[in-house]
């Protein structure tokens, strides 16, 4: 194009879209970008950035979708993330989506917003509920009191964007100045004094000085620290013990001054630009009906299960199939393009690469995606209706006790299917510390690819209580996650106290659109991320498995075949230290039903003949063991793949990696030896 | 007082002994209260054991034994009327000092607070008690009591009611997510509902519903409105 430099950056814009959660944020970032969107992370934490373009007239738009936040106080990675991007200011105009039926508490992010001097348009959105509940707003005597430009609109129906994005590019050098409000004699006179200290310091010049002043009055521990930082420790406790002196002679804790002057200040606006009905109307008490049921004492929880087993039935029972006709095109396609290469005249060896390996590796990629892509319909469906929260809020009480939160519980149940979307769902958590424990936990929950190595042990081993066997198994998993939860928060997230302030939204639909663009981003996200792991560690094994040149696949000679040899004695404490079991875990990592699979062909069994070759190798304590390791250790590929996407950190996976080694190692001893020792089942 | 009480078996004694010792030696041991006392260790044991319960004290196994807040308000409370008893025997009725501290030592556990708050102010009119001395905290700490009775936590309302927020007593992070969330002083908030297993509860404010947990709404004191 034919713009210079500066014309461009004339038409370009950088907006954010901030405000509460479930304000409609992301229902007005699909409206204004459409398919233009990109999924990403914020540098170094597992937060989702989701970033997209918007073109009005000649303007191209930059839109970000911020994390949704309550105020800029900050209390989960989230909130991080907003309040440094909207301090540090990169941006041109900020849209601060406000749910138009909830001005009380919105405002007051926007009026911090605006303390602060941010630049921004407010949008009234949900236009409709408000209107709805007959709650008028006079636009131009609110825009007048926030100095401000108010919008009104209705993202979920594309109400009002035009009228936004001509708003957006008009007021694209918007520099009102910031919000003063009145904190009273007391403050106020605080204020000045520090505001004359924090001038004799260079780095006041490119900040508010007022508000950094009202910020270190209300003991914001981010001011205290930036002050801390910019003037050294000393310095910076003359201003500190300046406002404690005076906090002691005020007739109260200046953070309550503060903050109640700010609902003040709202309670004023409201008061002269909001016309609410009288008795105001039950109307949207629809929510309050059907909380009253879906928490009610005796129903919650059996609702909660039904919606559970729904959820498990919906993305396993349906996508089992569909993964089925997955493997099916790959076997298929494997098998054609193999004589088709033999054909040619390609050496088997090279025609078993591109094959087995490189398809194969794309086929265990693919064969999530049905999962995936059901269980985040499900999730989104239960999002964006509002039943998460209270899902959340009737489980809570269960999931405290092992240190963790409500929402926690549904990762652990679509871990009993795959491992993998449960680690992807743990995204639905709000904290760090709770989707860290989660995830490190989720591998317990026996998947369903370890069920057929239980079973054919257990047929072969203890035909009469197989499935006692089995079951215990399951318990045995849950067991384990339970004391490894409350192990990793004494150890790993020791004193750090949790909460459970949260907001139970209205009911509403969802739409169709953003329930399918949130599973299509997850599909994505898998793709990319966990995708090319699990793809290298599959072509990697198989490789590993040929070589060297001319061994039989996976025999005694091959690289695995040894390295099975070489490690084989760490498992004979545990009663199974042959290379075929060795190696046969080590498969496992592909993907646990593997392990099955191994075993057929290490033992040279033919169908049928692997039920002889267990007897002939495993004692049942043996036997036990082995299934103890299957059921704890190394999570498989990709499962890890999952983990390393979702927590931005080799460190985690390799925790997790590591930590159920030792575990599964150390179970599978206590019970091999303790077995021994009472003469059970040799 | 030391060695005249034999075998009381008040609580009150107790608390003042330890109170008395934690003064001086900055701790209290089991052996140490049974000696000002003049009984047995054994006794002791079972005395403390009831201050436990009533949460005035703190006693991890074997070692030192700790008053709690509420444990130092009760021993306080019992040793200034005994400075008020005997202020009164000895200034005004001219009892002799240690008849008039033995006496003091047996009045004080049956005193009224009425005959209490009486004493005080004849002492007062008689400028026999100065400004600082420990009869006036006692005196405003239960007028305080009396005008606290209207506040109540969160948690402990039914679901159904109304109240209005008078303080957050939790600290730091805590305290300002709940401020932030729209419960200050004096916003109106309704008890919705209890989950299924009693915990969290839910409450509306502002005009949308909110989860807590028990124990951060016990943190919220309101009064019903
Ligand atoms: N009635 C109504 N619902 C809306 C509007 N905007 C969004 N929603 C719905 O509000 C819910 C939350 O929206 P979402 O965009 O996920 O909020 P976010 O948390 O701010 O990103 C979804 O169910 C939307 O469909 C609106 O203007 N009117
Ligand atoms: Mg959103």
């Amino acid at each position: 194009m034919a713009l210079n430099k500066r014309e461009r950056k004339n038409t370009e814009l950088k907006v954010a879209l901030a405000g509460n959660p479930n304000s409609g944020k992301t229902t007005m970032f699909n409206e204004l970008t459409g398919s233009r969107q990109h999924v990403g992370n914020w540098p170094g934490v597992t937060v989702e950035k989701k970033t997209g373009r918007a073109f009005y007239q000649d303007y191209s738009l930059e839109v970000i979708d911020l994390p949704g936040t309550y105020s800029l106080g900050a209390y989960s990675e989230d909130e991080v993330v907003a309040r440094d991007f909207l301090t540090a200011g990169d941006y041109d105009v900020v849209l601060n989506i406000i749910n138009s039926a909830n001005l009380d508490r919105n405002l007051y992010f926007t009026v911090q917003l605006l303390e602060m001097g941010v630049d921004l348009i407010a949008v009234l959105n949900m236009a409709d509920e408000a209107e709805k509940k007959g709650i008028k707003i006079d636009k131009n005597k609110l825009s007048q009191m926030l100095g401000t430009p108010v919008v009104e609109t209705v993202a979920s129906r594309g109400r009002g964007i035009d009228n936004l994005l001509e708003q957006t590019v008009q007021n694209r050098n918007l520099t009102e100045a910031s919000l003063k409000i009145d904190y009273g004699s007391e403050v106020e006179d605080l204020i000045s004094e520090v505001v004359e200290m924090l001038k004799q310091y260079d780095f006041s010049q490119q900040i508010n000085q007022r508000w950094a002043a009202v910020k270190l009055i209300e003991h914001d521990p981010e001011a205290v620290k930036l002050l801390e930082r910019e003037v050294g420790a000393s310095k910076a406790k003359k201003i500190k013990s300046l406002i404690a002196e005076r906090e002691l002679k005020a007739e109260d804790d200046f953070d309550n001054i503060i903050i109640d002057k700010k609902y003040e200040f709202i309670n004023k606006i409201i008061e002269e630009s909001v016309k609410r009905p009288a008795a105001d109307a039950e109307l949207e008490n629809v929510s309050d009906k059907i909380d009253a049921v879906v928490t009610n004492k005796y129903l919650g929880i059996p609702i909660f299960m039904a919606v559970m087993w729904a959820i498990f039935k919906f993305t396993f029972t349906l996508g089992d199939p569909l993964i089925g006709y997955i493997e099916t095109f790959f076997e298929i396609a494997g098998g054609w393009i193999g004589t088709q290469l033999l054909e040619i005249g390609v050496a088997p060896l090279i025609s078993s690469f591109i094959t087995d390996g490189i398809i194969g590796g794309v086929g265990s990629v693919l064969v999530f995606i049905p999962n995936i892509f059901l269980l985040f319909l499900a999730i989104g469906v239960l999002e964006d209706s509002g039943y998460m929260s209270r899902a959340a809020y009737v489980m809570d009480k269960v999931m405290s006790k092992l240190g963790l939160h409500g929402k926690s519980f549904i990762p652990m149940i679509v871990g009993f299917g795959c491992n993998v979307p449960g680690v992807m769902a743990t995204r639905t958590l709000d904290s760090k510390r709770d989707r860290i424990i989660s995830i490190l936990i989720n591998p317990l929950m026996s998947c369903s690819a370890r069920l057929p190595v239980y079973v054919v042990f257990a047929g072969a081993l203890f035909s009469s209580h197989a499935s006692t066997v089995v079951f215990s198994l399951y318990i045995m998993g849950i067991v384990m996650a339970v004391i490894m939860a409350g192990i990793f928060n004494k150890i790993l997230f020791k004193g750090e106290r949790s909460h459970f302030v949260m907001e139970l939204p209205p009911y509403r639909f969802p739409t169709l659109k953003g329930v399918i663009i949130h599973m299509w981003e997850k599909v994505g996200a898998f793709l990319k991320k966990a995708g090319t792991i699990i793809f290298s560690v599959v072509v990697l094994i198989w490789v590993l498995a040929n070589l060297p040149l001319g061994v039989e696949y996976a025999s005694a000679e091959s690289f695995i075949g040894q390295f099975g040899q070489l490690v084989a004695p760490i498992f004979a404490p545990l009663g199974f230290g042959s290379w075929q079991a060795a190696s046969s875990l080590v498969f496992g990592i592909l993907a646990k039903e593997v392990v099955v699979g191994t075993l057929g062909v290490v033992y040279a069994a033919g169908e049928g003949g692997l039920r002889t070759a267990l007897l002939a190798n495993f004692t049942p304590l043996a036997a036990y063991s082995f299934l103890t390791m299957v059921l704890l250790y190394t999570p498989c590929i990709a499962t890890l793949g999952a983990i390393k996407s979702e927590t931005q950190s080799w460190k985690w996976t390799l925790i997790t990696a590591s930590y159920l080694f030792v575990l599964a190692w150390i179970t599978a001893f206590v019970i091999y030896q303790g077995g021994m020792l009472l003469g059970i089942g040799v | 007082m030391e060695a005249k009480i034999t075998l009381s078996e008040s609580m009150e004694d107790y608390l003042e002994a330890i109170f008395n010792l934690i003064k001086k030696n900055g701790s209290a041991r089991v052996t140490d209260i049974a000696n000002s006392l003049g009984i047995a260790a054994s006794s002791v044991n079972q005395g403390l054991k009831k201050l436990n319960q009533q949460g005035l004290i703190k006693q991890q196994k074997y070692g030192p034994i700790k008053l709690t807040q509420s444990g130092v308000q009760a021993a306080e409370k019992v040793n200034c009327k005994h400075q008020i008893l005997y202020l009164f025997l000895h200034k005004t009725l001219g009892v002799k000092p240690e008849t008039a501290d033995q006496d003091a030592c047996s009045i004080e556990h049956v005193l009224s607070q009425e005959s209490f708050e009486k004493m005080v102010d004849y002492l007062i009119k008689n400028n026999y008690i100065e400004e600082q001395s420990c009869a006036f905290k006692f005196m405003e700490n239960e007028e305080e009591e009396k005008m606290a009775a209207k506040e109540l936590m969160l948690a402990s309302m039914s679901v159904g009611s109304k109240a209005e927020v008078l303080k957050i007593e939790s600290k730091g992070r805590l305290k300002r997510k709940l401020m932030d969330m729209g419960l200050n002083r004096g916003a109106r908030v309704e008890v919705k509902g209890k989950a299924p297993m009693g915990d969290p509860i839910e409450i509306k404010v502002r005009g949308y519903s909110l989860s807590l947990r028990q124990d951060e709404a016990a943190e919220i004191l309101v009064k019903e409105v």
